[in-house]
């Protein structure tokens, strides 16, 4: 049997459940008569199951690589409690003396704290195209030069939003602000709706707007990945 | 005079008091904070998934030190990582949706399971291991679907280890994010910058085409 487009669709979707019940009633009376079409199935199952499985042995693999440094693992060694009573009783006295004496921090301080560009994740591969130097340029922290890169792909959406995410960078907030705002009214961007959202109330912040800041804050909705660092912020501009 | 010392007085006795409860809100949120390390896993965000890893490790070494006498280094990184696996696992695939356990009682939990597949492979009767009370949550039985050495054939496993090395981009994206990841096809689609799902769907097929004659099958 040849196995088709249609056909590894279909393998998908019985693995996956997402069969009605009469087309899963359907699949199983094929497997258990037709000896081509179950061979095929053991095929792919064990195929897609290894890969699968390849995953775990993948990130066990890498946990190698997350160890703690030496430096990590000595201090966590010789720490004793008379020691976390001291550096919790520097603790306090630090806390007091901050909150005594410093004032609240300011909206450059804040943004400084709680912006940090996001990851590259668009998989560059295949030909060398624009976007992929400016990318590369990004993941260099080379922001000036992406940006000159980005500027001539932004026929490509997802271009848009590394171009606002190296405005922010460099501290450009106007372009940074309006190119967020473009962002979010792109619907083939929606992926990175969540992460513009966030950083859009930041390059507010940034501008020195924090009641732009603030409402943009207080959009972010509980089920986004942002909602806690917003309001983390939200409280720090109190 | 007076009037001024025992209003300063109250000042630091009413800072003080909402310092303590500060400090115990912080305690609270870091001992049951299971919800935020649930995201974390789900997100894949790596950083923080990272974090967890090497904060949870000293006191899980100091437990098999102290529970099973486990003195060889190499041993306690081994049950070390497999039992985090096997927990990063069970979140990220939704085995577990929430814990009503601390997270690192649950890590303990698996890791009296890992001990004991551990002592199975060093040719050991299971028996030695002391201390073998039975796991305390009922998830932690789903230990042998993350690592069951009988699900999948070895010979397959490196079958697949070389064709995946061999496979190249975008195919290993595609497979990954699919098979990994567990996206749509319509998010691959837009992360690997094909037009369209249909687009997507067609080279999915032709990377596991690819992969297939690879493994020789």
């Amino acid at each position: 049997m040849e196995p088709t487009e249609i056909l590894f669709e279909l393998f998908d979707g019985y693995l996956n459940n997402e069969l009605t019940s009469e087309e899963r009633v359907e699949f199983e009376d094929k497997l258990n008569n037709d000896p081509a079409f179950s061979a095929e199935f053991e095929d792919f199952k064990a195929m897609t199951s290894g890969l699968r499985d390849l995953e775990i042995r993948t990130f066990k693999d890498n946990l190698t690589h997350w160890e703690p440094t030496e430096s990590e693992n000595k201090s966590a060694k010789i720490i004793r409690w008379p020691l976390l009573v001291a550096v919790a009783a520097l603790a306090i006295i630090g806390f007091v003396l901050v909150n005594f004496t410093t004032s609240q921090p300011s909206a450059a301080e804040l943004f400084a704290s709680n912006f940090e560009p996001y990851d590259n994740v668009i998989t560059v591969r295949g030909e060398v195209s624009t976007l992929d130097k400016g990318l590369e340029l990004y993941d260099q922290k080379k922001y000036t030069e992406a940006i000159e890169q980005f500027k001539v792909t932004t026929s490509d959406a997802r271009a848009q939003f590394y171009l606002a995410e190296s405005y922010l960078a460099v501290n450009d907030f106007k372009a940074a602000i309006s190119g967020y705002e473009t962002i979010l009214t792109n619907a083939e961007l929606s992926v990175f709706h969540e992460i513009a959202t966030y950083h859009l109330a930041l390059a507010y912040l940034g501008n020195e707007d924090v009641e732009g800041c603030e409402k943009i804050l207080n959009s972010i909705q509980s089920e986004s990945s942002y909602f806690e660092s917003a309001q983390d912020l939200l409280s720090d501009l109190k | 005079m007076v009037v001024r010392l025992t209003g300063g007085k109250s000042f630091i006795y009413f800072y003080a008091l909402n310092l303590i409860l500060r400090l115990l809100f912080l305690f609270w949120c870091h001992q049951v904070d299971n919800k935020t390390t649930i995201a974390f896993i789900k997100n894949q965000d790596e950083r923080l998934v990272q974090q967890l890893y090497k904060s949870l490790k000293p006191k899980f070494i100091n437990w098999l030190r102290g529970q099973y006498g486990m003195k060889d280094l190499a041993a306690q990184d081994e049950i070390y990582q497999r039992s985090f696996t096997v927990l990063y696992f069970n979140i990220k695939r939704d085995k577990i949706v929430d814990l009503n356990a601390r997270i690192e009682t649950y890590l303990f939990g698996i890791g009296k399971m890992v001990v004991k597949e551990w002592w199975r492979e060093q040719s050991k009767n299971a028996t030695d291991v002391q201390n073998t009370d039975e796991p305390i949550l009922s998830e932690i039985d789903l230990f042998g679907n993350v690592f069951d050495p009988s699900a999948i054939d070895e010979t397959l496993r490196l079958q697949l280890i070389k064709a995946m090395s061999l496979l190249g981009e975008p195919c290993q994206s595609i497979l990954r994010l699919y098979y990994w990841d567990e996206n749509s096809m319509e998010a691959i689609a837009l992360k690997t910058g094909y037009k369209n799902e249909l687009g997507a769907k067609k080279k999915k097929y032709l990377c596991l085409m690819k992969l297939k004659e690879l493994m020789g099958k």
